[in-house]
């Protein structure tokens, strides 16, 4: 176990230094110049060019990539070009919404699909299971803002039940802080929850015709033991999988879902930083969303042995 | 407050670190600061119209921090609605007779949101940081005789040893006024931004819980002076009637509108367009101009390369401008725009003429054509670019594409997002060789209302702004204008230096529009200054 754990870590810095090289490639080679959009609409070409030189972005690419790399070495994200903030602060300040829409969406999602995915199973063929195909092809074509958007004219202004925007912190209160979670994880956890719906169901299928359920069945044991006990816990690797692949589809869906809902996250910090070129800010918020990926497929792999007696040994 | 090592790096990745982590580290919290949580009605939450990431008003041409500075900072002068220079920070001031010396006298008791006294000495240096960017500000000190000069505790001066006319207007701006900040931040090196946000304006920014991408706090400072006179468009009184002014950033607009229906802001300032009428059908909302100059919009071509390098292209652009026609397609509702605007310095400015334009009013293909023709333009691709990301400027820049293909040029479209195009228009490259022949911009209409002010208009070749306009002429006339010191005078100039504007064509006005602002009926007080301002504001 350890040493598995100790092979995949040496593997996620291999991985990150790989991503770090291509980010900075990536982000410097794209056209876009961050000296020009701080100078703003009415600066001179000489204005530019001295808040270019400010910035020490008309040093060499390759000088520039050594000075970022020996301060990412040093464990410090560096500053932003335009606020003078150091990423790592922003970054810090950032998390708490966007962790808290993919935690509230996470258990949205988990906990509606599970059941409806096992009761699709359950009663395949017939209207029960027909209905929540439905619904969950519904919920996974239509667009998250346009899902947003919905949710915010029927809940928000007219019903006047939730607010229309914006995020509480949890030491302001959690009611307030539910509150502004609701809309937004509700319009980012239906897609999750469709995705994870048919997984749920297919894999439940597939569990249900092995012998040992027949066999299960046979022993006379009530159908909810069956269910809980033998088939969803067989069918559990691929949920799971599922799930922690789902954090993926969270990452980019939260970048839509805190723009609709003016939430301060990391997802509006990535955007905002792309548009503007804060080549700094953009590389850290990156380097991060990759160490966090890569770190929770490797709590994946572990949680398989929970589940498989078989991956144990 | 940087984040250095490791600690930074932990800190980022201490997902469970929760609120206490949603705040800036403290930094210059004001002598007395007021409670992070105040009640709704001391709040005015506004929503604005781009993110406030910079804090230097010189480092940056950005409106949003014009605006901050606008807040956070005073000014020695102020524009009335006449466009006259007001004294705003000066109780008095003397001109020489010939109008070569100024003498300034500040108001007492006026104070640093840090509890210092403002001196003259903050001013001068203030002034003398100012000028190092500003245009308005090279061409004074050009025009000085040594630098700005301290002759005591409230008094300070200059001296010219050419004519300058426009001292006060300078000083006054409105888009880009001189602001004033202590010595001891003023005198940092121009190439180093100010950080610090002290100032002596109504309201005190709060660095400590400053969210940049999201929230902008500005308390009332307590210790502010305000004139006694009125609030009269950027002048007189700046009495800030609410404890907070609030500044939030919502990148969908939608959502915005979505938030001050619900009540949940109380201030729009850039509400979309499509929704106008929509608001002033609304009993809760109300709808307000607050600039009747508004914005001008312009194609810019780049003098540098064919076929722009020669007068008769840049001329057959003004044949194939149809003002009506763009501005239909910026703005839709027709209330919002004038129709025909010919003044290169806006309509209803005190610079506004007609001079020069009459052989353009009508749209004419076959003149443009001729043009063109004559310039040598043999089908060589114009490349023109198209920000994807700023629909006014897109639809302004499709309409003039539409006119161009209309009369036979070959049109390269470069779809490119703003940022882009902002670095791309910097380069002096060929065309074919990653520069460019044309993109549309805009600008604020107390920018452009003045030849000195419009950075569009100036036709110093190297020294203009990217598109490089060359025009020594024009120049010139515009150095004797600014030298004028009687208004009158000016005025009279006008007429010349746009008649030769019409002749060399630095650009091309595609017209001029207003964009209202929008707020909740029970925010009482929103002035017409020009540009969005937050004092004489309040909540019932």
């Amino acid at each position: 176990m350890i040493r598995l754990v100790l092979r995949k870590l040496g593997s996620t810095v291999v991985v990150m230094a790989v991503v770090a090289v291509v980010v900075f490639l990536l982000i410097h080679l794209s056209p876009g110049d961050p000296a020009a959009i701080i100078a703003g609409e009415r600066a001179t070409t000489a204005d530019i060019e001295h808040i270019r030189t400010s910035l020490g972005l008309d040093q060499p690419l390759i000088v520039q990539f050594g000075l970022w790399i020996g301060r990412l070495l040093q464990g410090d994200l560096g500053v932003s070009l335009f606020s003078n903030v150091p990423v790592a602060t922003l970054v810090a300040s950032r998390i708490e919404p966007s962790l808290s829409i993919a935690l509230v969406t996470t258990v949205f999602a988990v906990l509606t699909a599970i059941p409806l995915g096992i009761l699709a199973a359950w009663y395949v063929g017939r209207w029960v299971d027909r209905l929540i195909m439905a619904i969950a092809i519904a919920a996974f074509s239509f667009p998250i803002f346009l899902i947003g958007y919905a949710l915010v004219w029927g809940l928000a202004l007219k019903l006047r039940w939730l607010p229309v925007q914006g995020f509480t912190p949890l030491e302001n209160g959690i009611v307030e802080d539910f509150r502004h979670l609701i809309l937004p994880s509700l319009s980012l956890g239906l897609v999750y929850m469709a995705l994870l719906t048919r997984m749920t169901r297919s894999t439940m299928i597939e569990v249900l015709g092995e012998d040992f359920i027949r066999t299960a069945r046979a022993k006379g044991l009530n159908p909810s033991a069956v269910m809980l006990r033998h088939a969803l816990k067989n069918a559990a690797v691929p949920i799971v999988t599922t799930i922690g692949s789902g954090i993926a589809l969270l990452i980019g869906g939260v970048v839509v879902t805190e723009s609709v809902f003016a939430i301060p996250g990391i997802g509006r910090l990535t955007i905002d930083a792309v548009t503007q070129r804060d080549y700094p800010v953009i590389q850290g918020v990156i380097l991060l969303s990759s160490l966090t990926y890569v770190l929770l497929n490797l709590a994946v792999d572990l949680s398989y042995q929970l589940f498989d007696p078989r991956i144990r040994s | 407050m940087r984040t250095r090592g490791f600690a930074g790096l932990a800190m980022a990745l201490a997902l469970a670190a929760g609120p206490s982590l949603c705040a800036l580290p403290a930094q210059a919290a004001p002598p007395a600061a007021m409670p992070d949580k105040l009640p709704a009605a001391k709040v005015l939450k506004a929503v604005v119209n781009s993110d406030l990431k910079i804090l230097d008003p010189t480092w940056t041409t950005t409106y949003i921090t014009i605006r901050y500075g606008y807040l956070v900072y005073d000014t020695l002068f102020a524009l009335n609605t006449k466009f006259e220079a007001k004294p705003q920070m000066v109780e008095s001031y003397t001109v020489s007779p010939d109008a070569m010396s100024y003498r300034f006298t500040l108001r007492p008791g006026l104070k640093w949101s840090d509890g210092t006294p403002v001196t003259a000495a903050d001013c001068v240096a203030s002034l003398t940081r100012w000028s190092k960017r500003n245009s308005m500000g090279q061409s004074m000190t050009a025009a000085m005789d040594g630098g700005f000069e301290a002759f005591d505790d409230r008094s300070f001066g200059l001296k010219l040893k050419h004519p300058f006319g426009l001292v006060l207007n300078a000083l006054a701006g409105a888009e880009a006024p001189a602001f004033m900040m202590p010595a001891r931040i003023a005198n940092l090196p121009i190439d180093q931004q100010i950080t610090d946000p002290t100032g002596s304006g109504p309201f005190i920014f709060r660095k400590d819980i400053w969210q940049p991408g999201h929230r902008a706090v500005f308390d009332r400072n307590p210790d502010y002076v305000p004139r006694s006179d009125p609030a009269d468009y950027l002048s007189g009184g700046k009495m800030a009637k609410v404890d907070r002014v609030e500044w939030l950033y919502m990148p969908d607009n939608n959502t915005a509108l979505a938030a001050l229906q619900a009540g949940e802001i109380d201030y729009f300032e850039s509400p979309p367009l499509d929704f106008i009428g929509l608001m002033k059908s609304d009993p809760d909302l109300k709808v307000l101009t607050i600039s009747e100059l508004g914005v001008q919009m312009m194609a810019r071509p780049n003098a540098l390369y064919p076929p722009f390098d020669n007068w008769k292209a840049r001329q057959a652009l003004l044949y194939l401008n149809n003002q009506s026609d763009s501005m239909q397609a910026v703005m839709g509702d027709p209330s919002l725009y004038m129709a025909k605007c010919p003044a290169y310095f806006m309509c209803h400015s005190e610079n506004e003429t007609a001079a020069g334009s009459q052989p353009f009013i009508k749209q004419d293909f076959a003149k443009a054509k001729q043009l063109f023709a004559e310039a040598g333009y043999k089908g060589e691709p114009i490349v023109v670019l198209l920000p994807t990301d700023r629909p006014q400027y897109a639809a302004a820049t499709t309409v003039l594409i539409d006119e161009m293909r209309k009369a036979g040029l070959n049109i390269d479209i470069q779809a490119l997002d703003w940022a882009t195009i902002s670095s791309r228009r910097a380069q002096k490259t060929p065309p074919n060789k990653g520069g460019w022949n044309l993109f549309v911009t805009s600008a604020g209409g107390p920018d452009v209302a003045s030849p000195l002010a419009n950075i569009w208009f100036n036709s110093g070749c190297e020294l203009a702004n990217a598109g490089w306009a060359c025009d020594k002429e024009l120049v010139g006339m515009v150095g004797k204008w600014a030298a004028e010191a009687d208004p009158a005078k000016r005025h009279a100039m006008i007429d010349a230096i746009q008649t030769r504007a019409y002749e060399s064509v630095p650009y091309v006005n595609l017209g001029q529009y207003v964009q209202p602002i929008a707020f909740r009926a029970n925010v009482k007080g929103v002035l017409a200054a020009g540009v969005p301002v937050y004092w004489n504001i309040e909540k019932k």
